[in-house]
Formats: C-alpha cells, sequence, structure tokens
C-alpha cells in the first residue's frame, strides 16, 4: 500500500506538469476581450495575481482556507471530511461521534473539548460538554458552508474558552450566493439516503435569506468485532449502526440586522456496546439536539469605528440509551440552555493601528445530567450546576514599519466557579514584499472543566465525579512561513512548541478502579509542518502537506491517539464537457493506544462529477477508501475493544438540481 | 489484493487525464482586462433621458494617464449599445467637460482631489468607476477589485440611484458586494 501510494503523488504530480507546460500559451489582446460578455471577463484570471483567498498574510496565526469551489467537488459529506486534508489535522470516530485530533492531541474520552467550532463566527461548542460537533452529527452541514477555515494554535485571546488547539470557523452561504434553489439527493453505501436543500435570494432594500434544510436515514453496515466473539451473535453487530438526521438553517439580514436559527437532531444506533451494554442487539443508542438563535448587529459608526452586537440563546439535548438485556436499562440525560451576548468595537482612528475591544458574556441557566435505571427504576445522577463567564478583551494590530505588523492581543475570563484568566497573545509578522509572510507568534489558551467533567457520575458503576477539577491551560510557540511564489505557487511551513498544564483527561482511580476526570502533569509536544499549494490557470489544484510532531507526557511516554507523521494530498481537475474529477489521499502513521498500538494507513478517496449528465443539475459519485483498506482508530475506555476498525470502501452518489 | 489493480487504475485515469485536458481559461494583464470590463459594464446602465450627456455615443473621461486609462484608450470607437465609444483626457477643472461624460474612471492616484468632484458628478448624472481598494466608501459607484486572480466588482447601488442611474438587476447578481 505503501508502494502505491509512492506511485499515485508520482502519477498525480506527472499529470499537473504535462497541463502546467500548456498552459504558458495563453494571452489575449484587448480587442479579443472587448468582445467577451461580462461573465466570462469575470472568468478570465488576472496575469501574476495570486489565486489564493486573501488576506490570510496580516492573520496571527497560520491558517487553512478551503474554498466553495473545493467544498463542492471533493466529495466531502461533512466538516470532519473536510478538515481531514487540512495539515495537522486528524480525525477519529467510535461510531457514534468523530473527534478531531490537531497537532497529535486527540485524548480518548474527550469530546472535541479543545477545538471552537463556530459558524458566521457564532460559537457552536454546547455548553454542558464543549463539544464541538464536526461528524454527521454536526447541526452545520457541509452544503450550507461557503467557505470553511481552520485556524490553527491557541486563540483564547480573542475567542475564551475551548480555543486551544484551532478554530474551525464555518463562513456560510448567503441567499445572494444562491439566488434560487439547489436541490440534491444522495444514495451511498450502509443504505444512505439524503435529501438537502438550500435556497435563497438576496432581495431589493438590502435584505437577503437563506435557508438550508436536509434529512438524512442510513440503516448503517454490519460489523464485527473480535473482542465480542464469544457473545451471542459470535461477535457480528448487524442491523444496529442506523443513523437519521434531520437539520435547518435560516438566516435573514435586513441592513446591518442579522437574524440566524439552527436546529440539529441526530439519533444514532451504536454497535460498538460502549459501558458495557449488551453486544448485538438494538437499543443502545444518542440522540443529540442542538438549536441555535442569534440575533446580530453590525454597522460603521463613524469614518473610523465599526461596531458589532449580537445576542443568542442556545440549547442542547442528549439522550443516551443504554440496553442492558439481562439487567435494568439505563438512560443518560443532558440538558444544557444558554443565552449570551457581546459587543465589538473596532477602531482605526490613530494611523497604522486597528483596535479591537470586546465583551462577553455567557449564562449557562441550565447544565443538568441525569443517569437513571428504567425498570426497576433508580435515580443514579440528578444535577444541575448552571454556571457563567464573562469576558473581556482588546486587541491592537500595529503596522509599525511598511514591512512590519505587531498584533498584540489579551483577554480576560471570569468564569463563575473559578478566578479570572488571562489569555495572551503576541505575533509579530514580517512581509518584506506582497508575496512572504514571516510569523512569529507566543500564545497561552485556557479551558474550564465542563460540567460533565466535574460531576458526572453512574451511581460508582464506571465513573465518578470530581468537582476540584481545576483550568487546563496551554501556552505555544511558533515560527510559521507563508510564500506565495508566484505563477499559482504558494508553501507554507510551520515550527511549534506547545506546552500543556493541567490538562484535564480521563484517568482511572487507583482507589477503586472507577474512570475520572483529573488534571494530569505537564504535556510537552513538538512539532514540523510544511505545506504546498498550486493552482492552475484551467482551475487545476493540487494541495499537500507533511506533519510531524511529538508529544509526551511527563513520564516519557508518548500520547494515545498521537501520530508522529501525517500525510495529505488533495486534488482537483476540471476536465473538458463539463467534467470534474477530485482525489485525496490521507497517510497516518502508527499511533498508540490504550492497551497497544495500531498500525499506520493510508487512505485514498476519488470523486467525478459531471454538469452534462444531468439535466438542469449535476451527478457526482464519490468513493471512499478506493482501497478497501482495512484501519482502526484508538477506542475510549468506555469500550472493550482496544481499536474500532472504520469504514471500508464506500460510494456515494448524488443529484443535484438547480433551481 | 486490490493494490494492484487500483494502481492500474489509477494509470489509466491519468493516462485520460493527459489525454483530454483542455484548458478553456485564459489570463490577461490586469489593466487590460479591467478596462474591457469598464466598458462592458456601461451595457448594464441606463442614463435619466434628460441628462446632459450625448445620445450619439457613450463619452468614458479619465482624469490622468494611468495603466487602465491607456487600455481605455485602446477600445476607443468602438461599439457600445449601437453607439461609439468616446475614450477622452479631461481636466479635472473643466467641470463642464466632466458633466458631460457619461462614465469617469478614477485611477489610484486620484485619491486626494475626488472629494471635490465626486458630488458634482454624481448632480449631473455621471457614472462614477474606479479600481482603488477604498473608494467605494468615497463615491465611486463601480469598483473593481481582484481576488483570488481575478476581477471582481462592488457596486454602491444608493450613489447610483443618487445620480439617477439605473443599474441592471444582471449586474447586481454578478457583483461581490452591493451597498444600498
Amino acid at each position: 500500500m505503501k508502494r502505491s501510494a509512492h506511485s499515485l503523488v508520482g502519477i498525480v504530480a506527472l499529470v499537473f506538469y504535462a497541463m502546467s507546460a500548456q498552459a504558458q500559451s495563453a494571452f489575449t489582446l484587448a480587442d479579443e476581450l472587448a468582445n467577451l460578455s461580462l461573465d466570462s471577463l469575470l472568468r478570465i484570471e488576472v496575469l501574476g495575481a495570486s489565486r489564493f483567498a486573501q488576506p490570510l498574510s496580516n492573520t496571527p496565526a497560520a491558517v487553512t482556507v478551503i474554498t466553495e469551489d473545493e467544498l463542492r467537488r471533493q466529495g466531502y459529506r461533512n466538516i470532519a471530511e473536510a478538515l481531514g486534508g487540512v495539515r495537522g489535522v486528524y480525525t477519529s470516530n467510535d461510531r457514534n461521534y468523530t473527534y478531531l485530533g490537531v497537532r497529535g492531541f486527540n485524548r480518548p474520552g474527550d469530546y472535541n473539548t479543545r477545538v471552537l467550532l463556530l459558524s458566521d463566527g457564532a460559537r457552536r461548542n454546547d455548553a454542558l460538554y464543549d463539544q464541538a460537533f464536526v461528524g454527521n452529527e454536526s447541526p452545520i452541514e457541509l452544503d450550507w458552508v461557503k467557505r470553511l477555515e481552520f485556524v490553527a494554535g491557541p486563540a483564547s485571546a480573542v475567542y475564551g474558552a475551548n480555543a486551544l488547539f484551532g478554530i474551525v470557523n464555518a463562513v456560510m452561504l448567503e441567499g445572494a450566493d444562491l439566488n434560487g434553489t439547489r436541490i440534491s439527493v444522495d444514495a451511498g453505501s450502509g443504505h444512505r439516503t439524503r435529501i438537502g436543500v438550500v435556497t435563497g435570494q438576496r432581495l431589493t432594500g438590502d435584505r437577503d435569506w437563506f435557508l438550508g434544510v436536509s434529512v438524512q436515514d442510513a440503516k448503517g453496515q454490519d460489523h464485527y468485532y473480535p473482542e465480542y466473539g464469544s457473545s451471542i451473535t459470535n461477535g457480528n453487530a448487524l442491523g444496529v449502526d442506523g443513523e437519521k438526521y434531520q437539520k435547518a438553517y435560516a438566516k435573514l439580514r435586513w441592513g446591518a440586522w442579522r437574524f440566524t436559527g439552527s436546529f440539529a437532531s441526530r439519533d444514532k444506533t451504536i454497535p460498538t456496546a460502549p459501558f458495557l451494554t449488551t453486544f448485538g442487539v438494538p437499543g443502545t443508542r444518542t440522540l443529540d439536539q442542538q438549536a441555535l438563535l442569534e440575533l446580530a448587529y453590525e454597522d460603521r459608526l463613524g469614518p473610523d469605528w465599526q461596531q458589532q452586537f449580537r445576542i443568542f440563546n442556545g440549547a442542547y439535548r442528549y439522550n443516551g440509551d443504554y440496553r442492558y438485556v439481562d439487567a435494568a436499562d439505563n438512560r443518560d440525560h443532558g440538558r444544557a440552555r444558554w443565552l449570551g451576548t457581546d459587543y465589538r468595537l473596532t477602531w482605526t482612528g490613530m494611523p497604522a493601528h486597528l483596535l479591537l475591544l470586546g465583551v462577553e458574556g455567557q449564562w449557562n441557566t441550565q447544565l443538568l445530567q441525569r443517569n437513571f435505571n428504567v425498570d426497576p427504576s433508580m435515580v443514579y445522577l440528578n444535577r444541575d450546576e448552571p454556571s457563567h463567564t464573562l469576558g473581556i478583551f482588546a486587541q491592537n494590530e500595529w503596522r509599525f514599519h511598511a514591512h512590519w505588523l505587531l498584533n498584540l492581543g489579551l483577554r480576560a475570563d471570569k468564569h463563575s466557579d473559578y478566578s479570572a484568566i488571562v489569555s495572551p497573545r503576541f505575533a509579530l509578522i514580517y512581509q518584506p514584499d506582497a508575496n512572504v509572510a514571516l510569523k512569529a507568534l507566543a500564545s497561552g489558551a485556557y479551558r474550564p472543566p465542563n460540567a460533565y467533567e466535574r460531576y458526572y457520575d453512574d451511581g460508582g458503576i464506571l465513573q465518578k465525579s470530581n468537582a476540584d477539577l481545576q483550568p487546563e491551560r496551554i501556552r505555544s510557540a511558533e515560527l510559521a512561513a507563508d510564500i506565495d511564489i508566484g505563477n499559482g505557487v504558494r508553501m507554507g511551513a510551520s515550527v511549534y512548541y506547545n506546552v500543556m498544564q493541567n490538562l484535564i483527561d480521563q484517568v482511572t482511580s487507583p482507589a477503586d478502579g472507577l474512570l475520572v476526570f483529573a488534571n494530569v502533569p505537564q504535556i510537552r509536544s513538538r512539532g514540523v509542518e510544511v505545506d504546498f499549494e498550486r493552482k492552475w490557470v484551467g482551475g487545476q489544484r493540487l494541495r499537500g502537506s507533511v506533519s510531524w510532531q511529538r508529544s509526551r507526557m511527563s513520564d516519557g511516554m508518548t500520547l494515545v491517539n498521537s501520530p508522529r507523521m501525517l500525510g495529505k494530498l488533495v486534488f482537483g481537475l476540471p476536465l473538458a464537457a463539463g467534467l470534474n474529477v477530485t482525489g485525496e489521499w490521507q497517510g497516518m502513521s502508527a499511533r498508540r493506544t490504550l492497551a497497544g498500538i495500531t498500525p499506520g494507513f493510508g487512505i485514498f478517496n476519488l470523486a467525478v462529477s459531471s454538469t452534462r449528465l444531468a439535466p438542469a443539475g449535476e451527478v457526482s459519485l464519490g468513493f471512499y477508501n478506493i482501497g478497501n483498506r482495512r484501519y482502526s482508530d484508538p477506542a475510549s475506555s468506555a469500550h472493550l475493544q482496544d481499536t474500532i476498525e472504520q469504514d471500508r470502501r464506500q460510494f456515494r452518489l448524488r443529484w443535484t438540481i438547480s433551481l | 489484493m486490490s493494490g494492484l489493480t487500483f494502481r492500474q487504475a489509477l494509470i489509466g485515469l491519468a493516462l485520460m487525464l493527459m489525454s483530454s485536458v483542455a484548458l478553456s481559461q485564459r489570463q490577461a494583464p490586469e489593466p487590460v482586462l479591467k478596462a474591457a470590463i469598464l466598458v462592458n459594464m456601461l451595457l448594464f446602465i441606463d442614463w435619466p433621458s434628460q441628462a446632459a450627456q450625448p445620445k450619439d455615443r457613450r463619452v468614458l473621461c479619465y482624469l490622468d494617464s494611468s495603466p487602465v486609462a491607456a487600455a481605455l484608450s485602446q477600445l476607443d470607437g468602438r461599439l457600445v449599445s449601437n453607439r461609439p465609444l468616446s475614450v477622452q483626457q479631461v481636466s479635472i477643472a473643466d467641470a463642464a467637460r466632466l458633466s458631460s461624460c457619461h462614465a469617469v474612471y478614477l485611477a489610484p492616484g486620484n485619491a486626494v482631489s475626488m472629494s471635490g468632484i465626486v458630488p458634482n458628478l454624481r448632480a449631473a448624472g455621471v457614472l462614477i468607476v474606479g479600481d482603488s481598494p477604498d473608494y467605494l466608501q468615497r463615491g465611486v459607484m463601480l469598483n473593481l477589485d481582484v481576488e483570488s486572480g481575478r476581477v471582481v466588482f462592488d457596486i454602491d447601488l444608493k450613489s447610483a440611484r443618487q445620480a439617477g442611474l439605473a443599474v441592471s438587476s444582471k449586474m447586481l447578481r454578478l457583483a461581490r458586494r452591493v451597498v444600498e
């Protein structure tokens, strides 16, 4: 497999080389251009201009942007799959949720608490588990996203808690991007069917509306777990991998006002028998429901002042049904409600300075956890621990020299249960010309323990609470370079060093053998990341990255689920006659698991789409893990399995109709 | 196992691609492309019928020489909406001649002097076009920019309406940003 991966790289490089040789001849005269239509003129590329989305060079971090073209063409089915192609990012899955790993960190038993997920700048992590939902469970469908940004590194200096390893920002579609309706119908592996509708319009009077709705139903696939070989089904989990979801997202803009509503519900049957539930029988499942209402106002106050104001109301509901055939069935419920507001003021009145001031408050009015048996009824946990946080932050971007930019940020957060925490950010950016940016970054970020980590207790069966948990903190130093070499080629590189203090980690208590969250000693990681990108005049694109990292605990051990090396290759080839071919290779080195090691692997995904085959639309066919490679992700201690095998070859057929 | 057939399939695919790649898209120097776009945009504007501009031709003016102005001059004499295009250099002091232009192009170098003429141009029903980052805020109605290697444009519809100009909905659809 390793060999075929190498030859794949060679072939892709050869194809692109051949195309670039052809591409040089293009040139046009003024007269020729003047005969073209406005649509055609706007599609012609400016000679010598950067083909990359701007402006990233001022950002005090290393940023990866996935453009709309790539999001649509690449065959990604959810945010996690799109992020899987990003430098230094990897995902794992336990057939319930998808977990995001960044720069060697993906702790088993953690629910994506160290990455902040934003949609149009609004926080989407829930208030009870702090979970960033990125797989099919996400309230954000990839079809509604115009542009996906991953900002690597700590960003608590602006965004507050949870922004320890990075931010995922989904820039959502607006009505003006559609001015019509797009309906897509999918069928894929695991008897998966999905219907999605996006519709929207730009109206006169500076108004705009967008609506996205999607419904999915999947039977799922059959699985075999040798750990349950002596069970009644001989280790076969048959028909217990179903998934259903319904999601909606609406956005209405009227001048400076914007109103957003987002609702999602997902029901997943779990085949892996976590928490010692009975294997191979239906009834163990999780239901996750999210809601967010947001009202935002953005306006210019004067020539030098810009203000932004938001109020939001969120809710999260989790129902876990756990099936024990010879004992009482167990129910696990989580309920969270929160209200929040923030205000940001930007001032550009002083030459060469851009000053940002902000305040933010969030009141978690309900953070309720319940755990109980159904028959005979028995309540183990019924605890509501509301909390609130207040944050105040300032950032100054100072261009003190034509080639130099200094970005200083400072944020103080006060959580109702903890003393105030200050998160700083320092970034010095050197731009000798428009195509080169060299950055030196130092920053700190934090996360207070969430109510689940502090108070969850199932009555002394598997897990106990730890109300004394303290916030965890990360300090990070990074040197980054971003160079637009010209002719559509860009390169980036990063060297970083992270120190994690008081990491909140799930451990087994030596006293009673119960799982408990505890602050563990210092963890250090260092790493190097390199990426390159090329875009050709004809629309062909190639992007690749290699990341190397090493994370060690205080006792010298490497971390669990922390691959030393990651490799990515993403390409797109627009061909004649409306045909598009895209592909992606992802490779990962071996990872430690809780009990052993899971070997490294490489998988290849391919998607072909055509605008000609379908009337009034497009047909696309995506293949995932086309080499049918067998590989597994490390499992958390909730599982008897040490690793969970991942999907073999899969496909998805999609028909999109534009009205 | 499947590795070999997988590789053969890829090689086949690559060969197919290499033989069939058709490059339909092209590149052009920035000023030439911008000039072509500006002239094309005149098709989508309606001037008020009682305006002072001549009816028998389309007059496009610029103040100082610049790369885009030079490229515009090359398009002098072309037919726009069945009327010949006349590209002229006009002095900033010549208010009467400026008012008789259908459109005035303001180059990046006109930043200092533009605040003095924008209100008069707007009152005379003249379309003000430019290609400098902050010109939209300074009264330019159609402003070009380069994004991800392609030319995009923003429209200040309010400013255009104040001048009595009607902008076609097709152009609004193609705009990156419309300010109202």
